[in-house]
């Protein structure tokens, strides 16, 4: 093939196009290889995204983007087999920080954005391989097709196939990433609305702790779209292995509590996905993200912040695939791809936001990996609560009911420590 | 030879979601994709031009998104793409949508031969390619099954009845079926340069036409599948005549045989 | 009562809701009804490969409850595995005690996601 390319990207998702619009606007020319059918066609996620990085980055953002609602609520749910504990956060989020999406329809919006700005965005195209000559990366193949470029933006998403081959990154553990598997559930606009009691265009982010994941390490999601609900279930491989969790099963389990039975059962399944996701947090990075010729941004470099009560990570990508392409910029500039040449791409990771959030909260994956926040305490406080709240003949104080049911599962020491160690790290 | 395809895109039928409770289709951004016997209408004519040389020129009539169909036309190996566009045609009634591709054909000029294919992935009407054959006053050959055009065309058409081979006369019209060909998937390099090809975006003003009459749809519903259910078992061998014998009872009963 | 997409039917005809008999729980659905819910467009190659010498000697066989669209069971003591209606996770590939032959399919085929 003639034609050489300033950079390929690979994969249209948040990272790949955010590289590709930067880029684009520089004047490169640059080319997006998804290996959907379309845009957003492998795209899957919870649902909640960060405004701040979208908003910087493209001015039309909050006139264009394809926004389901804004959160207007967080609630978390402790859940056992029969019972929920909810407290919930009502507020005036008047900066509107954070906003529900379908990933699939944002990515499309997305890459209508980096074709506007003049990039291309070639979607059915399954990128297989590098070119590498003399350990430089100098373009990628296609089934029997190549193609040239200065350099290569591997935003191929969690599993990493080209990372691998280029040597950039071992594959997960089981231990540090999770299986996310969701339903999104068809219910009308209004009935969203009563539900859940939200004006137009406002919306509640819930997390859920225990039984969705049959107390394995993880947890479930319930997002509003505008006239779905998004539900899942996300746990840890290991977790998930360890307690022999029917990993197919495990979202219909969740749909048919009596708590969320009774919030969707006007509703019906439209869709099914599942996608793995990063748990590791700063210990899932590569030491090295880039190479000759190579750049890792997004997934498969790892950026994904769980706080526990919030995960992050398609604002993470993007911002990542801007650094990428302020990289890549000024290597075109000073005609320099070579892995010196590009590292200062770490540098500019270092300094963003992208690691010091993640090295703020470095300690939260190794507490989050503690599975008495998923299976204990969830059980204990559901079943506390539920005594303390029932009225009969020999109703008794909450602190007699709390021993009772910490006997044999629970001591007073490590629950004071497991709080004490929530409230430093998360 | 000059050939003028005719180009719809349509809903991706395949990927259509229904709304489980009214059972309505979910349109309101759902996929679309180049109706598969427009497809194949292509196909044919880019076989053609490869062997006897010409041109393959497309025409497109919907809403604003079907523009996006463009680039796979030209991947696909097209000279040249036209496209009519305006909010109101996403349910134009099929004589508006003939009439339309037939001006925009007028546009264009020359052409020997007007291919396109015998229905839509979605609406399925079977009507536009025998409007614009009337409207342009030429023989029309539906639903062909094969063509060749070395030595005067030939055209093979599915009737229902019968395969009916047609001597056909220059220009005409043909409609093509699913079976007619396999269509290419462009390849990487056809796509990149594509991927720049400008093309002729008309508004129905400019050809001096308006939306009059909307098609109104009264319903669309899934049809109603329901399993029966029926197992018949037979664990080890020695049972399975009895096991079939069940079966063909059970179709009997069913009237399937 | 079933409809479309193989889900049951919220309300009868006289709109009641028939399930308030079965109390407060729902109804499953079956992995088979919700694999139903997403398009694919299927290769003719399978894009996962099991070693079946491998496969028969392993004794974990975690892949038959991790995979989220069961695509992974056991017949006569041999795993079997079909690739049509694989969601692309890449769950398998990680839980899997042994090297398994991994990747996505070819650009285009696999499954089309609308609500990702």
């Amino acid at each position: 093939m003639e034609e050489k390319f300033d950079a390929i990207i690979v994969g249209a998702g948040a990272a790949g196009l955010g590289a590709a619009y930067r880029l684009a606007k520089y004047g490169l020319n640059v080319v997006v290889l998804e290996r959907g059918q379309r845009i957003g066609a492998k795209n899957v996620y919870g649902g909640r995204i960060y405004t701040h990085v979208f908003e910087k980055e493209i001015p039309e953002f909050r006139k264009e983007a394809p926004v389901e609602r804004w959160v207007k609520k967080e609630r978390l749910t402790l859940m056992n087999s029969d019972d929920a504990v909810t407290l919930e956060l009502f507020s005036d989020f008047s900066a509107n920080d954070s906003f529900i999406a379908i990933l699939s329809k944002f990515n499309e919006w997305l890459g209508k954005k980096v074709e506007d700005a003049g990039g291309l965005v070639i979607p059915g195209i399954k990128v297989d391989d590098l070119i590498a000559e003399n350990g430089t990366i100098k373009g990628i193949t296609a089934g029997d097709e190549k193609l040239y470029a200065d350099v290569v933006i591997d935003a191929e998403g969690i599993n990493p196939i080209i990372a691998k081959k280029a040597g950039l990154r071992d594959d997960w553990k089981p231990n540090q990433v999770a299986v996310g598997v969701k339903e999104v559930i068809k219910i009308s606009e209004n009935t969203v609305n009563d539900i859940f009691q939200l004006n137009e265009g406002e919306g509640v982010a819930n997390l859920f702790l225990g039984y969705p994941t049959n107390y394995a390490l993880g947890g479930g999601f319930l997002y509003t779209n505008k006239d779905t609900i998004s539900l899942g279930v996300v746990i840890r491989i290991d977790s998930a292995i360890a307690k022999r969790i029917q990993v197919y099963d495990i979202i219909e389990d969740f749909r048919n509590h009596p708590f969320i039975h009774r919030i969707l059962k006007e509703g019906s399944p439209i869709e099914y996905s599942a996608h793995l996701v990063p748990e590791e947090g700063l210990d899932g990075i590569p030491r090295n993200l880039v190479g000759d010729g190579i750049l890792l941004a997004g997934d498969v470099a790892g950026f994904v912040l769980n706080r526990g009560l919030t995960i992050r990570g398609v604002d993470l990508a993007f911002l990542s695939g801007l650094l990428a392409a302020e990289t890549v910029k000024e290597a075109h500039e000073a005609g320099d791809f070579s892995r010196a040449s590009l590292s200062s791409y770490e540098e500019k990771l270092k300094n963003s936001i992208v690691f010091s959030e993640l090295e703020a909260f470095k300690r939260a994956s190794g507490l989050l990996g503690n599975l008495r926040f998923y299976e204990t305490y969830p059980q204990i406080l559901c079943e506390v609560l539920k005594d303390a709240y029932t009225v009969g003949e020999n109703s008794r104080k909450i602190y007699p009911i709390l021993r009772e049911k910490m006997k044999g599962r629970l001591s007073l020491f490590t629950m004071i420590r497991d709080v004490i160690s929530a409230v430093r790290n998360l | 030879m000059d050939i003028i395809v005719c180009i719809k895109q349509s809903y991706d039928v395949q990927q259509l979601k229904f709304d489980p409770k009214t059972g309505e289709p979910m349109l309101a951004g759902a996929p679309r994709k180049m109706s598969d016997m427009d497809r194949r209408a292509l196909e044919e004519a880019l076989k053609i031009k490869e062997n006897l040389g010409g041109t393959v020129k497309t025409v497109t009539v919907g809403p604003p998104e079907s523009r996006d169909v463009v680039k796979e036309i030209y991947a696909m190996g097209a000279d040249e793409a036209f496209v009519v566009t305006d909010l109101k045609l996403d349910k134009a009634d099929p004589d508006l949508t003939a009439k339309i591709i037939v001006e925009t054909i007028k546009k264009i000029g020359n052409f020997d031969l007007i291919l396109a294919g015998a229905a839509s992935t979605d609406d399925y009407s079977w009507q536009i390619p025998a409007k614009v054959a009337a409207l342009l006053d030429l023989p029309f050959f539906p639903n062909a099954v094969s063509m060749t055009v070395d030595g005067g065309l030939v055209v093979e058409s599915d009737l229902g009845d019968a395969i009916y081979k047609y001597k056909a006369p220059l220009p005409s019209v043909v409609s093509v079926s699913l079976e007619i060909n396999e269509p290419r998937i462009p390849t990487l390099s056809a796509i990149l340069k594509a991927s720049r090809k400008q093309f002729t975006d008309f508004y129905l003003q400019d050809l001096g036409l308006e939306v009059v009459t909307e098609l109104e749809v009264r319903k669309v519903v899934m049809p109603k599948v329901e399993r029966k259910n029926v197992v018949v078992e037979a664990t080890d061998p020695s049972k399975m005549e009895d096991g079939i014998k069940k079966i063909l009872d059970e179709l009997r009963k069913e009237n399937v045989i | 009562m079933s409809d479309l997409n193989g889900v049951n039917d919220v309300t009868n005809e006289n709109g009641e809701n028939p399930k308030e008999e079965l109390g407060e729980k729902g109804e499953k659905l079956s992995i088979e009804a919700r694999l139903g819910l997403v398009a694919f467009t299927i290769d003719s190659e399978p894009h996962i490969k099991l070693r079946e010498e491998v496969c028969r000697e392993c004794k974990p066989r975690y892949c038959l409850f991790v995979c989220p669209a069961k695509l992974y069971t056991e017949e006569n003591g041999e795993i079997k595995f079909n690739y049509e209606g694989c969601l692309e996770c890449g769950t398998c590939r990680i839980a899997c005690p042994q090297e398994l032959d991994w990747n996505y399919p070819r650009g285009g085929f696999g499954a089309h996601y609308q609500y990702g």
